[in-house]
């Protein structure tokens, strides 16, 4: 066996030159697997979004919070005739959620476009925020819609094994008069 | 020869480049970072937010390691972030290399809590897909994350060390 048999490489000079050669298109490619890397975790929440609304009761800050889909159609009327009912309201600050730990509202998402809902909702304490074209604020008065959507919550057992979030929710909600069992 | 010579100071700028942003530096106060678009916003949390790295997968510690937290402890939870890299604050008090100082914090059986310490010498943090912030539960500016308002977060785990960056969501620890 001759290990240098190639005088090429025997002498070490194209080396070099093979690998200038070579730069041009490692580097793109390089970059290329790296955007695949960073675009991987997106697409795959993308993927998670189905049909109907997508409800997420904000509770944890480490854990991914609780979210179950609403997907029938007596549920999105009930949801429209709330909003549309709901009167408009001022509202100070930049959303209805607070930056808080603990339970911090409801949040709906209408990422297949059901007709007649905005694209996003967020409910707590009163206030309704609307994000369509634009932002708008409405009242919920006595929390009734934010208590609808804990309620459905806890029918759909979206709490899980988790005991202690359902008595965090109602505490903030107003005491054993609030839904959530 | 000029052509090998003109390759070789372009790698060794570009190695000067990838040592350079490799270096640990202290992030600012920034939240219209994390605040600006909902898509940034509700898929970043508290362990994003402290490690100042955006990857829009609501990070878990020990994820990107391959071994996540098994339980809601303290030790657990430490555990899984040192796997990730995260390291535990050395008894000196100060983070060797210019890492950001953070802080677990555990509700015991329920959830846990990243702060970071920002380059004003506050505390602020990401309570999970809402808006960061500088305040805590009492809308008091968090001095020091042992004595804040932390709702049910009872649990005070310690101080770690992360290597952050001045870029907001630039963070070079591995979390995932």
């Amino acid at each position: 066996m001759k290990p240098f048999s190639d005088p090429r490489i025997a002498s070490g000079r194209q080396r070099p030159r093979r690998m200038t050669r070579l730069f041009p298109i490692a580097l793109p490619v390089a970059m290329l697997a790296l955007l695949a890397c960073a675009t991987n975790g997106s697409a795959a929440q993308d993927a998670e979004s189905g049909d109907g609304l997508q409800v997420t009761v904000m509770i944890y800050s480490g854990r991914p919070d609780p979210t179950f889909t609403i997907d029938d159609e007596a549920t999105f009327e009930e949801l429209r005739g709330a909003l549309s009912a709901a009167e408009r309201a001022d509202f100070e600050g930049e959303t209805v959620i607070p930056s808080i730990l603990g339970y911090k509202g409801v949040r709906v998402e209408n990422r297949s476009g059901v007709a007649g809902l905005p694209a996003v909702f967020l409910v707590y304490d009163g206030a309704i925020e609307v994000r369509d074209r634009g932002r708008r604020f409405l009242a919920d008065p006595d929390r009734r819609l934010e208590r609808s959507l804990i309620q459905e919550a806890t029918e759909r057992d979206v709490f899980g094994d988790d005991e202690r979030a359902p008595g965090i929710i109602r505490e903030d909600l107003g005491g054993p008069s609030g839904p959530v069992s | 020869m000029k052509s090998r010579r003109r390759w070789l100071l372009a790698g060794g700028i570009a190695l000067l480049g990838v040592l350079v942003g490799a270096c640990c530096s202290l992030p600012s106060y920034t939240p219209s970072f994390w605040n600006g678009s909902s898509q940034v916003q509700w898929n970043n949390n508290c362990y994003n937010y402290s490690n100042n790295k955006r990857t829009d997968t609501f990070a878990q510690p020990g994820r990107a390691a391959g071994s996540p937290w098994t339980a809601l402890t303290c030790p657990a939870v430490d555990v899984a972030a040192v796997a990730d890299g995260i390291q535990r604050l050395p008894a000196s008090g100060s983070c060797p290399k210019k890492e950001c100082k953070i802080a677990l914090v555990v509700a015991p059986g329920w959830d846990y809590h990243w702060y970071r310490l920002d380059t004003n010498g506050m505390w602020s943090h990401k309570p999970g897909g809402t808006q960061a912030t500088s305040l805590d539960n009492s809308s008091n500016p968090i001095a020091s994350p042992e004595t804040a308002d932390r709702g049910p977060y009872t649990d005070f785990c310690g101080y770690y060390c992360s290597c952050s960056s001045k870029e907001e969501g630039q963070g070079r620890e591995t979390i995932q």
